[in-house]
């Protein structure tokens, strides 16, 4: 489905929920914590420094992965128990993971929730990100039919989970999971700020149905922001953070 | 606190293990043990087992259900002392099922994937407390270790194929080399920083610089605590280095966190737990602030070459720290521990704090086993331990004598023994007359479960009652496997109720490896004209044992080339003898690498029928191994060039049985624990004598070798006691060598008893003389037992008795002091505290008093005599008698060893005298054959004094007799000379020089030195005074007259040269050259060769 943001929904998006994924306390790294000790490995620490106190920069996909997150968390009973906004981004994980891990919910309770975000002002649609060996379909292809992932999610979770408030939801998916680990939902997310334009999703929602288990659930969705938005909004939305504190 | 069963059990109501469902829960145990099966031996037993498509994820599923069980202790975990007892157990038992689960997976093919998979494994193995399988795996699957290639990788990814290979150096610790290897990998990465760090963050866009920086933050902090792990390891310090790891550890993950990298994230989670759990589980660790004695040990055995030792089994680790093993308040310990569970290092920390708390009164420790082979085994392994931190290790021969060198080595001041190994026969002749005035701090007793046996269980219990009475300072420490309420053992021993210990750790989950427990058979094959194949069905009867359903086909058609009517008979099955070497061959090819099978069989002809039909069956070696070549090259020098096993090693098959000379066992010994034979036919006395594991065994009867006489005359079959059986099964399967290990038990003709057999309970150990008194009162004969003491079976209690006369003198006082007296039995006690058995209890007081009157009018001195030759009083009675009876006086000048080994001596005389005393007369008369008497064995015996190889003695003996063949001639010398000659020969002639009373004093100290070193020429098969020194050092037999006089050479006349510490320096200093001037002429046995087999059988060296 596709959902257009007009600019007024898009400001109070990005200064109320968007803004809080992306500046939350909780997901900013411990960097004294890591910085400090790394003088007793007797490695070479001054480049790590360097690069780490260079001043903040929010890239413009973080602002559409934030963006897509508090859609989920607000439209679709998704629950992400930790602000990914701020994590350093996943610049060749050791292994393929999802942007969006959390819970989802449904008629039995919490499910498992992963997601894949991608913004482009691409005007082709569907734009280039969607296709290729890291575009967006391939990703969730791999969610969809790659348990190890799924397996290595539920485990990034897990480790996690243990005396957090969010311990029954996890605790409700992952019986889930181990009992069927099809039993989860898959949300694909575009970031745009062209015209809507309905084939951006068309063709692939059925190429991600054709193979789906029938209790996997797959949402493909598409934020249309104001037109010619992204360029420039990671700036933007750091700079209205920075003003209003 | 170590992982117990019912934790195992209370995990499956975890909710996440109760979500995958009963079904496929039940199902994965299904698949794990079929593909462990599959694995181990899959191209030999043609298993029919299917598995679905959906069957890999099911497991994958499971084990990731109890992963996230373990994950929710995992922190807990990685406390050496967390106080969540709970949650601990939880993360560990899960960690353990974990485990069980993933290694039966396919390994990914992607590098990455692979690399997360084995270390992800690796660390639930830790925390699983299966670090031994964890092992195992990495040798079935070597390829999965490989470090990638890392041309062209960038510097991260080259920092995280570094620590991989670390982390495999750490997880499979293969030796102080191949660990400090990893100090060398993480200094290079440093070098290697300078470099590529810059390069990579140059290289990198903008937008993911911040996320490398964070990556590589994460990657230093897991490699210095990699650095400091390794450091430990190896070193010992710094002295708590967990602290330092938690920290690197920390603040790695917080930087995989921010970098988002969630594998990363995780791998290092498990790995700081499993790092802090091999600190806790490290020698280091588990003996840290003991004492100095044992930090050097700890040292030596990290350094060491062969087999270095960096951290404790599981049950090792529990009983170190949680039970109390170095407790010194606890006077007397019994561990029950399972065979190949590591007790041999148990009982050195032991040791080590014994010789500690005693140093100042130069305390000392006995360690005895049950057999010869066993005693050099462990004398060799102690040594190896314990020369390099100055701990002296003797051995005392098994004769039941004292001789001349024995008496330096045990009052040697200059350079006091440490540690004494002996038999308990022996150790018995050392306490009773007070031969070493220094006292005993501990007395280890290995296989202790002996006490119950029928041969020898008396006089071990009488010979601990002993100790406790006349060594009031000893500590005890029993070890045997599989024994139920051992407490009443230790609190037998122990000086009060609080002092004593029970380590019972056979039934924790803990397993030495996983082992296939099963039945086969011969069936009908009509394949081929006569023909037949074997068939095994895994047994399901017990716990100890994987699961499996089915009955499936092992080998081909005729196995071994002989035709169905050998192996069946309408049907019923037969020649159990020939199916054993069967599979035994089948089981010996199980992968690239030699896996010994063991079959046992109970018969030593059944033994050389077996190792034929092995041999026949078995192609030559393509090129034989050096190892086997020494052997056979000893053989030939030694024994006979047309020896039969020498042709049979060619083949990779060997012999073991009480036929064999005790050299050519240990070496048999020795070629099976370096693999380098395929099938080893054995008796069941192997058990005893075995003390390292193999890869399978198969026995062809559930019967032992010797049959017992029934009252009626008749002989009767005896069942392998069922701990004995365990015993030997559970050397089945080689700690981190072999996933499997396998057992199989021929069918026999009735299968129900033999599978009730192997399904029978072993229970608690009882008193042999319970067992007695059980078996009088059975038979309404308890009143009459004043009476029944003549019979054999209670020699050993009339020789206790005695001991207490000769301590006494004094008929009132062991009277009145009898109840205490049989206080100090574990049978008596047993009996006294039951208020159902105080009959008997009262039964045998009433008989002690009886006896002691009888001593008391025996001759004067009796006792003491007794005590002296370790014969019963009327023993010395009859050999009193025997000699007074004899034609002439007997002279000192008839006891010099050319005089009675020449021709015209006295020893048919003596020989005569001992036929009469019953403690010699079984064995000697076991000689048997055409011509049997006293003049037949005192030939026999001059022969071997004189220097006869067994080759020559079986020809001039026993091959002339109707039948006999080269190798039933001299497996009948080889009884003749080691049983009757070596064992009784030596006792008579030793307790025949005592009871004689010859007026020694009399003679010259020269003269008076040979003649008490008559018995040490019997027993070695020598006949000087050096080339007895040579023997106790395990010189070769053929070389040690030559050696003597090499070494009478070297020292000169000296009198100080009569001591066995200066023969073995003197032997450890001899060059291969120099060896070669001591063979004989002709020996096959090359100067190079004589100096190996020395090292093997002396412990000396680097070959065991």
């Amino acid at each position: 489905m596709g959902v257009t943001w007009t600019i007024e929904e898009f400001e109070s998006a990005i200064e109320g929920p968007v803004a809080a994924v992306l500046f939350d306390d909780i997901g900013t790294a411990d960097i004294s914590g890591i910085l400090t000790p790394l003088a007793n490995t007797d490695f070479e620490h001054e480049s790590i420094r360097r690069v780490l106190s260079l001043p903040e920069v929010v890239e413009d996909w973080r602002v559409g992965e934030a963006a897509a997150e508090s859609y989920l968390s607000n439209h679709r009973s998704c629950y992400f128990p930790w602000p990914d906004g701020r994590d350093e981004r996943k610049a060749r994980s050791s292994l393929p993971g999802a942007d969006l891990v959390g819970f989802g919910r449904d008629d039995m309770g919490y499910c498992f929730a992963f997601g894949e975000v991608k913004t482009s002002q691409d005007p082709k649609c569907p734009p280039g990100v969607v296709h290729g060996r890291h575009g967006m379909q391939r990703q969730l292809e791999d969610l969809r039919d790659k348990e190890s992932i799924r397996d290595n999610l539920m485990r990034y979770l897990g480790h996690r989970a243990a005396k957090t408030p969010w311990f029954p939801s996890f605790q409700s998916a992952a019986k889930r999971y181990l009992n069927n680990s099809s039993d989860i939902q898959i949300y694909g997310i575009l970031i745009r700020d062209v015209p809507p334009n309905e084939m951006d999703l068309d063709a692939r929602v059925l190429r991600l149905g054709k193979s789906c288990a029938q209790e996997t659930t797959i949402e493909l969705l598409a934020i249309y922001l104001p037109l010619g938005r992204i360029d420039g909004i990671g700036d933007w939305v750091l700079e209205q953070a920075r003003s209003s504190t | 606190m170590s992982l117990s069963a019912s934790s195992l059990e209370n995990l499956q109501d975890h909710w996440a293990v109760q979500a995958v469902g009963n079904d496929d829960l039940a199902r994965s145990v299904v698949l794990v043990n079929e593909r462990l099966a599959l694995g181990a031996v899959g191209t030999q037993i043609a298993f029919n087992f299917e598995e679905g498509p959906s069957d890999e994820r099911l497991l994958e599923r499971v084990s990731l259900a109890y992963e996230l069980a373990a994950m929710e202790g995992l922190a807990e975990l990685s406390r050496p002392a967390g106080s969540d007892v709970d949650l601990r157990q939880q993360a560990t038992a899960a960690a353990f099922r974990a485990f069980d689960l993933r290694r039966t997976l396919t390994i990914p093919t992607d590098t990455r994937e692979r690399l997360f998979f084995v270390l992800h494994l690796s660390a639930l193995a830790y925390s699983g407390e299966r670090w031994s399988d964890l092992r195992r795996w990495y040798n079935d699957n070597d390829k999965a270790l490989t470090l990638p290639d890392d041309i062209g990788v960038q510097w991260d990814c080259r920092l995280l194929y570094r620590l991989f290979d670390c982390w495999v150096r750490l997880f499979r610790k293969q030796g102080w080399v191949d660990l400090d290897g990893i100090r060398k990998t993480i200094a290079d990465l440093r070098e290697d920083q300078k470099v590529h760090e810059e390069q990579q963050l140059q290289e990198e866009p903008q937008t993911e610089i911040r996320a490398i920086a964070f990556r590589l933050a994460a990657l230093y902090h897991w490699a210095k605590a990699t650095e400091i792990l390794a450091e430990y390891m190896l070193q010992g310090v710094p002295g708590n280095p967990i602290s330092q790891i938690d920290r690197h550890f920390e603040a790695a993950i917080k930087a995989a966190t921010a970098s988002a990298d969630a594998q990363h994230e995780i791998i290092l989670r498990w790995l700081h737990t499993a790092g802090n759990i091999m600190v806790a589980n490290s020698l280091w660790w588990a003996t840290r602030g003991i004492n100095s004695l044992t930090t050097g040990f700890v040292r030596s055995l990290s350094r060491r070459e062969h087999r270095p030792l960096f951290e404790l089994l599981p049950p090792q680790r529990a009983a170190l720290l949680e039970q109390g093993l170095l407790d010194q308040a606890k006077t007397a310990i019994v561990v029950d521990l399972p065979t190949s569970g590591g007790k041999t290092l148990l009982a050195q920390f032991r040791i080590l704090q014994a010789l500690n708390q005693f140093r100042d009164d130069g305390g000392w420790v006995a360690y005895v086993a049950p057999t010869r082979a066993l005693c050099a085994q462990l004398t060799r392994q102690l040594r190896r331990d314990f020369d390099p931190i100055g701990l002296r290790t003797e051995q005392l021969t098994a004769a039941i004598d004292v001789d001349a060198f024995e008496e330096e080595l045990l009052t040697n001041q200059e350079q006091p023994f440490d540690i004494l190994v002996a038999t308990p026969e022996k150790l018995s002749l050392l306490i009773r007359n007070s031969r070493v005035s220094r006292p005993m701090a501990l007395i280890v007793m290995d296989e202790a479960h002996n006490l119950e046996s029928e041969g020898r269980g008396l006089r071990i219990e009488l010979l601990l009652a002993t100790i406790k009475r006349d060594c009031p300072q000893a500590n005890f420490l029993l070890m045997m496997p599989f024994v139920e309420s051992s407490e009443s053992i230790a609190r037998w021993l122990a000086q009060d109720t609080s002092a004593s210990q029970s380590i019972n750790l056979s039934t924790t989950p803990w397993k030495p490896n996983e082992r296939l427990i099963g039945v086969f058979r011969a069936v009908e094959d009509n394949s081929a004209r006569a023909g037949w194949h074997l068939e095994y069905e895994a047994l399901s009867l017990t716990d100890k044992a994987i699961h499996l359903q089915g009955v499936h086909r092992v080998g081909g058609v005729r196995p071994i080339d002989v035709p169905k009517s050998k192996v069946l008979n309408k049907g019923e099955q037969k020649g159990f003898s020939i199916q054993t070497a069967a599979i035994g061959c089948l089981m010996s090819d199980r992968d690239s690498a030699i896996n010994t099978s063991i079959a046992v069989t109970n018969s030593v002809p059944s033994v050389w029928s077996m190792a034929r039909h092995a041999m026949n069956t078995l192609p030559p070696f393509e090129s034989i191994p050096a190892e086997v070549r020494l052997v056979q090259d000893f053989l030939r020098t030694e024994i006979s060039s047309s020896f039969e096993l020498i042709d049979m090693l060619d083949h990779g098959v060997g012999v073991h049985h009480s036929g064999l000379s005790e050299e050519v066992r240990s070496l048999m010994e020795w070629l099976t624990e370096l693999g380098k034979l395929r099938v080893l036919c054995a008796t069941s006395t192997i058990a005893q004598g075995l003390n390292f594991p193999v890869s399978s065994v198969f026995l062809a009867s559930r019967y032992l070798p010797e049959q017992k006489r029934s009252e009626d005359g008749t002989r009767k079959s005896v069942e392998i006691q069922p701990r004995e059986f365990w015993n030997l099964v559970g050397r089945a399967g080689r700690i981190g060598q072999d996933s499997v290990g396998v057992v199989g038990l021929a069918e026999g003709t009735d299968r129900v008893a033999t599978l009730s057999f192997v399904s029978r309970n072993m229970g608690a150990l009882v008193s042999r003389l319970v067992t007695l008194l059980d078996e009088l009162a059975a038979k309404g004969q308890l009143t009459n037992l004043a009476e029944v003491l003549d019979q054999d079976q209670w020699q050993d209690f009339r020789c206790y008795i005695a001991h207490l006369w000769a301590e006494k003198k004094n008929l009132d006082a062991v009277i009145a002091e009898s109840e205490q007296l049989m206080r100090q039995t574990y049978g008596y006690t047993t009996l006294r505290n039951d208020p159902a058995q105080q009959a008997k209890a009262d039964a045998l007081l009433e008989a002690t008093q009886i006896y002691a009157h009888r001593i008391a009018e025996m001759e004067p001195g009796v006792a003491e005599l007794a005590d002296a030759t370790g014969f019963s009083p009327e023993g010395v009675n009859g050999a009193i008698n025997g000699i007074q009876g004899l034609e002439g006086k007997l002279v000192p000048s008839d006891w010099a060893p050319e005089s009675l080994f020449g021709s015209g001596g006295k020893m048919a005389d003596l020989f005569g005298v001992m036929l009469n005393i019953p403690q010699l007369k079984q064995e000697l008369e076991q000689i048997g054959g055409k011509g049997f008497d006293h003049t037949r064995i005192s030939h026999i015996t001059r022969d071997w004094v004189n220097g006869k190889t067994l080759g020559d003695i079986a020809a001039d003996y026993f091959l002339t007799e109707n039948g006999k063949d080269d190798t039933a001639a001299l497996t009948d010398a080889c009884r003749a000379v080691y049983r009757a000659v070596v064992n009784s020969g030596t006792w008579g002639v030793s307790a025949l020089t005592e009871v004689s009373q010859m007026e020694l004093d009399s003679i010259p100290e020269v003269e008076r030195r040979r003649i008490k070193a008559l018995p040490a020429m019997i027993y070695h098969g020598v006949s000087s005074e050096d080339a007895v020194l040579m023997r106790m050092n395990s010189a070769p037999r053929s070389a040690a007259e030559h050696l003597g006089e090499m070494y009478r050479h070297f020292m000169g006349e000296d009198e100080g040269r009569y001591s066995v510490s200066k023969a073995r320096d003197f032997l450890k200093e001899l060059s291969p050259k120099e060896w070669g001037t001591a063979r004989p002429e002709g020996a096959q046995l090359s100067g190079d060769g004589y100096k190996a087999v020395w090292e093997i059988l002396s412990g000396e060296g680097d070959r065991t």
